[in-house]
């Protein structure tokens, strides 16, 4: 386990220093970038720039000084807002995106593992082919079609929820249906995972010992199958956090929330560069963390690692 | 084994038929027959694919049906002196809760047949708990005696560790101390040691054999391995393409064998005095194909004294000699037809 | 003995038929494979011959035929189209040639506006044809003239005057304000004569103050409006106007099927080439990394695994924000991305191949790494490339529209190419005004596609490797 662990603990800070040098090295080659033409920067914030990426050194010393500036949390100046951070943009707006996130997960586990479950204890039944087919849609389905057809039915012809926006005070009904579009696709996919474990955890040698004891079916399946079918979802999780992250660019643009997937979109398209260099060693660090905790959970599922 | 003790329990006529996707049903088990008296060992050998695990999953209820179906048979189970139970069409439930209690199971390998995720403890514990409602404490410490009984050393700490934690031959004392929980009266084992290596295997086999001694459980004991037979078993069922085709006391059987195939199996058994290879003789051809079974006596293409009514009819299982019988056109056909236990009790 | 016993298994009679031809029966039993193969060839045929096949340019805007819904066919304009002398006639009028409009003005009375546009895209004439069913109102002459404010007055000495209220002239009247003052003579009023709501000039003479006579001029038309609701039919330079959409317009007027057969031309070539892109990479990595083996191998998988760490998603968009939006760079970018997969499946295959006998006589036959690699293991682990690849595909064209959606999508000679993504979103910001169609037709072909690819891809995995199937 010790191993299992510092293995993971030694890529992690690798992974975090690789997704620094392409940012800085990207940033800085570009033709494009506010580092090779000055001329339509305001003044001030040629200044913070300076100040922030130390210009007058050559490229590889001013990467010294920016990876000392991030290991202190430090992510730079805004090109665009002119007395903001990184730091202080990501404060104001980290809030809707941690709560639509975390809410879209849960959502994914509830609704897949429950369709998951009951497919793959009824294999080939209705019922499994009914889920798995709407599954195989929910996957093939990106974010940008259900969320706008989500609006088009439940938004303009039911009038249930408000085309878009989102509440400043945090939980309303305004987070149905971007939860909703942000979870579908992970949903499907848990289902299809719980499902294809649970079918293949089942035809276990240990599920037949566990039936030959005389266990009850509700037993065997809770007890028995379940951990062994919940590794491969657990596994997943790593992953869909990425894609949860990467999928609310889509929906918070969608839905208008105003959280830091939209700031990255518009930082992108403002071409504000500090911002998006900081954003993406900030989501970078965060996925980077939380696949760690992932691995380290998924190592505590299984014995067979724990006990290594 | 005294002729006397009861029918433990009995399989007539058994059918079990695997449905496939193209609609042609594979017969691993096309009519067997054979009991077990309370405490005897009966063995069943026979080749690969024979039908052996087969047929006593279907005792068990163990097999998913469908693919499985039983066109026929009966299976009656003796749960005490008075209630004789058929489980074939009993319900599941009912037979669910013989399982692991009355009747239980170990399997050929150990190395996954216990759940990996789950510790030693729970998985001993939960049997006692299920059948008998034995509180936590009371399970463990039952487990901790049957673990010691089979010889696991420092059961305390072992009992708290997980399976992958224990080697192949430790984890087939597990699965023991596992069946044994309940005291059964009938224990099931689908060659529990063929994945094992020589020299544990022979220990599980002393187990098996110390604990029958001790606990008089009637045991089916299915093996390749006619030498475990030998040491083990009272008497022996040898089953070929999902029928059984011989049936007699060990020492008969060892003796004399009458059919062809169980005289082919005898002779592939190395001696001691034979020290050359060549002196093995293995069954020459294949093992049928279960999906499409050769007419009349299914070992026809491969026996070596096959004559002309071989490939037309079915020989039946008749009692060729007191107590051994054999399905084979060699033997004289006016003997009486095998009919169960009760008939051996006259 | 137990040797002895157990006898080799039995040797299924193979059919003597190679492992494509089996698989490519297996395949065709399965339903949605077909399925999906048939749509794929449609919308790839389609997507390939669309500069050919298209019903309508799909760049061609009648913005005043927009955001109608499927099977809509002109019958009326709803907006006024002013055509003028000396400037481009308005859409969807072409730069050249005499178009003739059938309008219904002045209280049903049916005439013909005839448009003559020269080389030079001008309108060079316009001509209001006589009444087709009443006498030329051209000889007409107004008792009354009806000014608004702010419309000149031309005095005759060339002083111009203009109202500063609605205003009118009337026959035997005094003029109004301001244009009193301009006494005797002869005065030209620029106007519009309200009764047929064209711009004309009007000849007022005045007398002792009074106006004497109005006099419409008779020169031809130099600038004509006509409202949607007056057209009865259009002739474009001879030929009858009659457009149907399949399924109907955008708000700009343009074709739907049009739009997203264009659009499909850009997802699926992106999705092709970026796809052709990763595989080139995976297949090199995976099949030199399984094929080194021991360390190196080690290595470069834990490179691979470092890089799958790595949200790639947010430097393909930096990437192209910063070196400007062009397919090449999409296609690199999202190539990529993609191909670490495809390095590990290919690598996984390799390792498996390479204890294989054949690889081993290659070997001592003296075959080079560079051959025994490329020309033995590659061409044997094909069946799982093509599988993947096909599931790879999807993949890409997600991305891209993905992309497209957030408003990146590629750029040619600084024109964006227009995917299913971005049809998707316009469709999205039409749908929220009320028009949902872009969107349901762009998703419908945006999913339709993704999903034949995905079950083609199951249905290849399944065919070439029947073992497999119900995996995953
Ligand atoms: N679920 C199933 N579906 C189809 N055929 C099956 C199924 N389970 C077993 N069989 C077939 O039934 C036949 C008998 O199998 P069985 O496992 O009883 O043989 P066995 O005598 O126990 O052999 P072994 O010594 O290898 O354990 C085999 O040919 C096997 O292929
Ligand atoms: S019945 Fe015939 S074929 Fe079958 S074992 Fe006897 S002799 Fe051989
Ligand atoms: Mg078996």
């Amino acid at each position: 386990m010790l191993k299992y662990i510092l293995r993971r603990l030694v890529t992690a800070p690798l992974v975090i220093f690789l997704l620094l040098v392409i940012t800085f090295t990207m940033v800085r080659v570009a033709p494009g970038s506010p580092f090779s033409s000055e001329k339509a920067t305001p003044p001030e914030i040629q200044e913070r720039q300076r100040a922030f990426y130390h210009l007058d050194k050559s490229i590889p010393v001013q990467f010294i000084y920016y990876l000392g500036n991030v290991v202190r949390g430090d992510l730079g100046p805004s090109l665009k807002y002119k007395d903001l951070t990184v730091n202080e943009i990501i404060s104001r707006h980290w809030l809707p995106s941690f709560v639509l996130g975390t809410t879209a997960m849960a959502l994914a586990l509830v609704m897949g593992m429950t369709a998951g479950i009951l497919a793959g204890l009824k294999p080939n039944s209705r019922w499994d082919y009914s889920s798995m087919t709407i599954s195989m849609v929910g996957i093939t389905l990106p974010a940008f079609v259900t969320g706008p057809l989500l609006v088009v039915v439940f938004s303009l012809k039911l009038g249930w929820f408000r085309v878009s926006g989102w509440d400043a005070n945090g939980f309303s009904k305004d987070i149905v249906l971007p939860a909703i579009t942000l979870s579908l696709p992970y949903a499907a996919r848990i289902a299809r995972l719980m499902r294809a474990g649970l079918l293949e955890v089942v035809n276990q040698d240990y599920i037949r010992t566990a039936r030959a004891k005389g266990l009850r079916e509700h037993v065997v399946v809770l007890r028995h199958a379940l951990k062994g079918a919940l590794l491969p979802v657990v596994s997943f999780l790593g992953p869909a956090v990425a894609f949860i992250i990467t999928g609310s660019l889509v929906v918070e643009t969608i839905f208008q929330v105003p959280g830091l997937g939209r700031q990255f979109t518009q930082s992108a398209l403002n071409r504000d560069y500090g911002l998006t260099q900081g954003l993406v060693v900030f989501v970078g660090t965060l996925l980077v963390v939380l696949n760690l905790v992932v691995d380290v959970a998924y190592g505590f599922l299984d014995p067979r690692i724990r006990y290594d | 084994m005294s002729e006397s003790a009861p029918v433990v329990l009995e399989v007539r006529d058994l059918k079990t038929y695997f449905r496939t996707d193209d609609g042609a049903d594979v017969k691993a088990v096309d009519g067997a027959s054979f009991y077990v008296r309370a405490g005897e060992v009966l063995g069943i050998v026979g080749e690969s694919g024979s039908g052996k695990s087969v047929a006593n999953l279907s005792v068990l209820r163990l097999l998913p049906e469908p693919p499985a179906h039983h066109p026929s048979g009966e299976i009656f189970f003796q749960r005490n002196p008075t209630q004789r139970l058929e489980l074939l069409r009993a319900p599941l439930s009912t037979v669910r809760k013989l399982r692991g209690r009355e009747m239980a199971m170990i399997f050929q390998d150990p190395m996954t047949s216990l759940n990996p995720f789950l510790k030693v403890s729970r998985q001993l514990t939960e049997v006692l708990e299920e059948h008998e409602g034995t509180g936590p404490e009371e399970s463990r410490a039952r487990a901790l005696e049957l673990l010691s009984a089979v010889g696991i050393p420092a059961p305390e700490r072992r009992i708290d560790q997980y399976p992958h934690q224990f080697s192949g031959g430790m984890r087939q004392r597990v699965m023991i101390a596992m069946a044994l929980m309940c005291e059964p009266t009938l224990l099931v084992a689908d060659e529990p040691t063929t994945a094992l290596d020589v020299t544990i295997s022979a220990q599980i086999l002393d187990l098996l054999r110390r604990i029958h001694g001790e606990r008089k459980t009637a045991i089916v004991l299915i093996t390749h391995d006619l030498g475990v037979i030998a040491g083990m078993a009272h008497r022996v069922a040898v089953m070929y393409a999902g029928k059984v085709i011989e049936t007699a006391p060990v020492r008969e059987l060892f003796k004399k064998p009458l059919h062809p195939y169980a005289q082919g199996l005898l002779a592939s058994i190395p001696r001691l005095d034979a020290t050359r290879r060549e002196e093995l003789k293995p069954i020459g051809g294949s093992p049928p194909d279960l999906r499409a079974v050769p007419s009349g006596c299914a070992f026809h293409p491969r026996c070596p004294h096959r004559f002309e009514p071989c490939d037309k009819k079915v020989p039946p299982l008749l009692e060729v000699e007191p107590g051994h019988y054999a399905a084979c056109f060699l033997h004289p056909q006016d003997k009486p037809p095998y009919r169960g236990p009760e008939e051996e009790k006259k | 003995m137990t040797e002895a016993v157990a006898v080799q298994e039995e040797k299924k009679e193979a059919p003597p038929r190679s492992l494509w031809g089996e698989a490519w029966s297996r395949l065709r039993k399965n339903r949605f494979a077909v399925m999906s193969l048939a749509w794929l060839s449609v919308i790839g045929i389609a997507a390939a011959l669309a500069p050919w096949i298209v019903p309508y340019d799909p760049q061609h805007q009648e913005w005043w035929t927009g955001k109608r819904p499927p099977l809509y066919s002109h019958a009326t304009l709803e907006l006024i189209m002013t055509f003028s002398e000396g400037s481009a006639p308005p859409a969807p009028f072409p730069s050249s040639g005499t178009h003739v409009i059938k309008v219904k003005k002045e209280e049903a009375r049916t005439r013909d506006l005839r448009i003559k546009v020269s080389h030079d895209g001008k309108v060079e004439h316009i001509e209001l044809g006589p009444d087709l069913d009443a006498d030329d109102p051209h000889s007409e002459s107004p008792d009354v003239l009806a000014l608004a404010s702010g419309e000149r007055i031309v005095a005759g000495e060339g002083e111009k005057r203009v109202a500063a209220a609605a205003t009118t002239v009337e026959k035997g009247k005094v003029l109004p304000e301001p244009l009193a003052g301009a006494a005797t003579g002869q005065a030209v009023l620029v106007a519009q004569w309200r009764k047929g709501e064209r711009t004309r000039e009007v000849e007022a003479r005045v007398e002792q103050g009074k106006v004497a006579s109005l006099a419409v001029d008779s020169k031809p038309e130099k600038r004509v409006e006509v409202a949607a609701d007056e057209v009865l039919d259009v002739a474009l330079d001879g030929s009858p106007f009659v457009h149907t959409h399949l399924l109907g317009t955008d708000d700009s007027g343009r074709d739907i099927l049009s739009r997203i057969i264009f659009g499909g031309r850009i997802s699926l070539m992106v999705g092709i080439v970026a796809t052709l892109v990763s595989l080139v990479i995976g297949v090199a990595y995976g099949a030199l990394s399984g094929y080194a083996g021991g360390r190196t191998d080690e290595l470069m998988m834990r490179i691979v695994d470092i890089l799958y760490a790595i949200p790639f998603m947010f430097f393909v968009i930096i990437l192209l924000v910063l070196f400007g939006r062009s397919l090449i760079l999409l296609f690199a970018a999202i190539g990529a991305v993609e191909w670490l997969t495809m390095a590990r499946i290919v690598r996984g295959q390799v390792l498996s191949l390479k204890e294989k006998e054949f690889i081993e006589a290659a070997r001592v036959s003296g075959t080079s790494t560079f051959g025994i690699v490329f020309g033995h293991l590659v061409p044997n682990s094909l069946g799982t490339v093509i599988v993947y690849t096909t599931l790879t595909i999807p993949e890409v064209i997600l991305t891209e529209a993905f992309l497209s959606f957030l408003g990146l999508s590629v750029q040619y000679n600084g024109q964006n190419l227009e995917s299913w993504g971005s049809l998707t979103k316009s469709g999205m910001d039409l749908a929220l005004g009320g028009f949902p169609w872009l969107l349901l037709w762009s998703a419908t072909a945006l999913s339709l596609t993704l999903f034949a690819l995905n079950f083609l891809g199951d249905g290849l995995r399944d065919a070439l490797d029947p073992r497999l199937r119900g995996k995953g």
